[in-house]
């Protein structure tokens, strides 16, 4: 079966699923399980359909669906390895997240049209991915954002949160709007020099070094805005808390992707890829990811603190792809390559673990109704299975062996290693410096940060005594989270079978596939594959060595913690979370905006309670956006006495216009 | 035949890693006029902790049991990456630092949630400072690294360690200082933290690994000074001469810049106190911009001695 229109129906069956969810009624059991169950049934097969079939993708073949004579064309849709490099993290995605659906609106009332949104949502990004015209593309792209608008203002569980979801929906929809009227730009840009809506018609259209940095300065906005990464992040922290769990999950995980996969296509038309391009995006990446990790570490709410997660891992894609054009644009093919490889490998790996630490902290929220990190602890001892997801996609995340977020990490590193080793190149060995210092950096202040989130959350003891009902999830939260974290385990570890995948879309990237660049990549994950499995097996035979040694000696005893030989410790001694942040939000205060508020008895034996209060305040959106904006206001407002409301002064107008485009055509 | 040679270097630090520990306190006992510990007591310690019994905190989860093993095992995985013997095996693969490093990392990851596990104050304290410190160390070690290989222009740590890089000796000098000043941060070392004392508020790594005891302690201590072998071996390897002779002779020259290296951070434990904590990340800050300098030259080859 062809495997465009494979997918075209998928979408298409899948937003029907959504309508008949419509009619459902929730109240009963089967009613209420039917939507999830078969989206997850139908997203696992053609997860496996597609993976299967991956390396027969054509790169040229178009469907023309509906051959309308709509005007600027036909609806057209194709799928090459980049759009089916995105489409396998999206469908794993989509499925995990429907399953952990099913029962997660336990206790809070679930929305009618929830999953109605939700199937649109995905079938929309699947038609995105699909898009091989600006029409359809902007269609799709249009009824992604739509629905994931709708998605965010869903959870109106109490009065108090619903203004707050309200103004994070609200802001999410006019910087989609935003990036979508730039769009429109970028596309007439293109249509412009080729004379068709058809992408492709777009390839090699040799355009002229300022058109074509036009193009990628519009689209870098404009998919950057959907992206998140900075300065465009300002959606994403307040969007993905407001949102249910699992479509913050599908949100984070590959909403976000959709930019990037914006950014690559247009990459595939504008090439040959101009040196500061490269530049501009390794500042973007570093940019964003440094700061995305320290606004991370400064919060305190664990969706929020995710949140900016997404866009610390935007910046790392950002740097692999910013790497990857400069090493284009400077003729090292080996560089392009494994730094397209790296970005294109960290999109599957950020679905997964982001996906599932989402999926985590929403069983958290779930069963005890606050995400916040200082109200938490010991829950490791209420939710064995969900903490250890959760701890492999801290792991993950953190860019560790083992896991799936090392694999592309270390393309990624590989790629600046042979910028500075073996290009004679000077300015290109500071570009591959600054992008491997960078991530040096972000993985280490992410391991700080994701060190936090499991010491407080899930270790030590209860901070504040939870109720009886505090327990492990539904086994159908629990499938989705497993599902994404052995996709993880199986990446990290099976490398060497994973990476064949990459070659296909960066061909499509960098032109002719080079088989050098290929085998080399194959033998270094081959070793890495070995040499990981080789630990773990060295480790389990430590493993059983200590086990026997302490079976040995005298019995184990279980005894208070030692705290400096005080015997009675409190939950409320434990270190908080904002305590172990405290030395690197110090260090960092001035770009995290710090701001503290104490109320501090100075007294000796002080009797009043002490409050103290410390947050990270996102100046991007304060400080730099709004400013702006209000600017622009200000300036049209103007403009005001124009529209007085007199109908007399608007035919004025229209005759003013006409006099004008008399004058202009006859006498000019 | 290479395959065995991968096992040296582990084997290696297992069974001398405690005698270059106890080098450093025999050189402080000796500079503060004491005579000081046997040479082999840290040998005798681990005995000793592997023979006692074990006491786990009430609040501690599976995390705190398994994690001195996970430690143990990245930490004397990681010594595979550098080798002992200075013989070209063709290097494990391209980027083999970079694995290097992030063994280093997860270990960390479990020493700081198994300290946070105790729901301990202390250790709470002792796990956040770690956290930090080690995050700013990160993008100096890749440049010191970065500037190794640089100058032996080969994508690999090992191969580039081989390589005498005497030579270059202004390269060395802005890779050796910063190496040195980084081994003395990721190994709890005096002007950074102080290894012989427990009960410090100032502590960072004594402090996280309070309530181990027995063959846990003892896993812990084992690896700590496995992953001070390991500093102490790169900058041996990096400052070791260009030498005429056979590989016997050669590892015996390695043996002996390693007991020097002992000494002179015997030395500077002896005649330093310990900094300010809010001074390790400005110290920290330096070394980067010791190794950038250094890539700077390097790369732009604008000064040749």
């Amino acid at each position: 079966m062809n495997t465009i229109l494979f997918f075209t129906i998928y979408s298409g069956v899948i937003a029907f699923i959504g309508l008949v969810s419509l009619f459902l009624n929730n109240k009963k059991a089967i009613q209420k399980a039917s939507p999830p169950l078969s989206i997850f049934i139908i997203s696992l097969l053609s997860a496996a359909y597609i993976i299967l079939n991956f390396t027969k993708l054509k790169p040229n073949a178009i469907l023309e669906l509906l051959n309308w004579e709509i005007p600027f064309g036909k609806l057209q849709f194709g799928l090459d390895s980049l759009s089916g490099l995105f489409l396998i993290p999206l469908l794993i995605l989509t499925a995990a997240t429907s399953i952990y659906g099913w029962k997660y609106f336990g206790q809070h009332k679930q929305e009618k049209g929830h999953w109605l949104y939700f199937t649109v949502l995905v079938s929309g990004m699947v038609l995105v991915i699909l898009s091989r015209n600006a029409i359809a593309f902007i269609f799709s792209w249009e009824i992604m954002s739509v629905s994931s608008f709708f998605l965010v203002i869903t959870d109106k569980t109490n009065e108090k949160t619903n203004e707050k979801t309200m103004r994070a929906g609200l802001i999410y929809f006019v910087t989609a709007h935003f990036g979508a009227a730039l769009l429109f730009i970028v596309f007439f840009i293109l249509s412009n020099s080729s004379g068709s809506f058809e992408f492709a018609s777009w390839h090699n259209l040799q355009l002229s070094p300022f058109k074509s940095s036009l193009i990628f300065i519009l689209a870098l906005i404009a998919f950057g805005t959907k992206a998140g990464f900075m300065p465009f992040h300002i959606w994403l922290p307040l969007a993905h808390p407001a949102a249910p769990s699992h479509v913050s999950a599908l949100m984070s995980g590959i909403m976000i992707k959709m930019g990037i996969y914006g950014l690559f296509r247009i990459l595939t038309f504008i090439s040959p890829y101009q040196a500061w391009w490269g530049m501009l995006l390794i500042i973007i990446g570093s940019v964003s990811g440094i700061l995305g990790v320290l606004f991370a570490i400064g919060q305190h709410d664990i969706k929020k603190l995710l949140a900016y997660h997404s866009v610390e891992n935007i910046g790392i894609i950002m740097l692999g792809l910013g790497i990857g054009v400069s090493g284009s644009a400077y003729g090292y093919p080996l560089i392009a390559f494994f730094g397209f490889a790296g970005a294109l490998l960290h999109v599957i790996n950020h679905a997964m673990f982001k996906g599932l630490l989402f999926l985590g902290a929403g069983a958290i929220i779930r069963q005890t109704n606050t995400g916040e990190l200082d109200k938490l602890g010991g829950l490791i001892k209420r939710m064995p299975v969900t903490s250890v997801l959760f701890i492999v996609g801290s792991i993950a995340i953190a860019g560790l062996p083992f896991f799936n977020g090392f694999i592309s990490e270390l393309l990624i590193y590989l790629s600046s290693l042979f910028g500075i080793i073996d290009s004679s190149n000077i300015p290109m060995a500071f570009l591959a410096v600054s992008t491997g210092a960078s991530l040096a950096l972000i993985g280490g202040l992410a391991l700080a940060c994701f060190t936090k989130v499991i010491g407080t959350a899930l270790l030590g003891t209860e901070r504040e005594q939870f109720p009886e009902t505090v327990s492990e999830v539904p086994g159908s939260m629990l499938a989705g989270m497993i599902l994404l974290a052995l996709v993880c385990i199986t990446i990290g570890m099976g490398s060497y079978f994973i990476v064949p995948i990459l070659t296909g879309p960066i061909s499509i990237m960098t032109g002719s596939p080079n088989f050098l660049n290929v085998t080399l990549m194959m033998n270094i994950t081959k070793t890495l594959t070995i040499v990981l499995f080789s630990i773990l097996v060295l480790g389990l035979i430590i493993a059983l060595i200590l086990k026997s040694i302490i079976k040995k000696n005298k019995p184990v005893k279980i005894v208070n913690t030692w705290d400096c030989g005080y015997s009675a410790p409190k939950a409320s001694m434990q270190y908080t979370a904002s305590s172990f942040a405290e030395p690197i939000t110090d260090y960092f205060s001035i770009p995290l905006n710090i701001s503290k508020k104490e109320n501090v008895d100075s007294a000796f034996f002080p009797n009043n309670k002490w409050h103290f209060h410390s947050q990270a305040n996102d100046w991007i959106l304060t400080k730099i956006l709004e400013p702006f904006i209000l600017l622009i206001g200000r300036f049209f407002s103007s403009f005001k006495w124009l529209q007085n409301g007199r109908s007399g002064f608007y035919v004025l107008y229209i005759a003013i216009a006409i006099l004008f485009l008399i004058v202009w055509k006859f006498f000019i | 035949m290479k395959i065995i040679l991968i096992f040296i270097s582990p084997l290696a630090a297992l069974i001398f890693s405690p005698l270059f520990s106890g080098i450093i306190n025999k050189v402080k006992a000796f500079i503060s006029g004491r005579k000081g510990q046997p040479l082999l007591q840290v040998y005798y310690n681990l005995f000793k902790l592997f023979k006692k019994g074990t006491i786990y905190s009430s609040t501690t989860s599976w995390i705190f049991r398994i994690s001195p093993v996970l430690i143990f095992t990245f930490t004397l995985a990681a010594t595979a990456f550098i080798p002992v013997l200075q013989i070209h095996t063709g290097a494990l693969f391209k980027g083999d630092f970079i694995l290097m490093l992030y063994l280093l990392g997860i270990s960390r990851f479990f020493l700081i949630i198994s300290a946070m596990d105790t729901g301990s104050a202390f250790e709470g304290m002792g796990a956040s400072r770690e956290a930090f410190f080690s995050a700013l160390v990160e993008p100096v070690m890749f440049i010191c690294l970065i500037n190794i290989m640089k100058v032996a222009h080969t994508d690999s740590l090992a191969a580039a360690l081989l390589d005498p890089m005497t030579s270059n000796s202004i390269a060395m000098f802005f890779s050796a200082i910063p190496l040195f000043i980084l081994l003395l941060v990721e190994n709890a070392r005096i002007p950074f933290d102080d290894p012989s004392t427990h009960l410090e508020l100032t502590m960072i790594h004594e402090v996280m690994i309070l309530d181990n005891s027995g063959p846990s302690l003892g896993m812990l201590e084992y690896a700590a000074s496995i992953k001070l072998w390991l500093f102490s071996l790169i900058l041996a390897l990096l400052v070791i001469p260009e030498l005429p002779f056979g590989l016997l002779i050669k590892t015996i020259v390695l043996g002996l810049i390693m007991i020097i290296i002992a000494i002179i951070v015997g030395i500077i434990e002896s005649i330093m106190a310990r900094s300010q904590l809010f001074r390790i990340p400005q110290i920290i800050f330096g070394a980067g911009v010791i190794s950038f300098l250094g890539f700077f030259i390097i790369t732009t080859d604008i000064l040749v001695w």
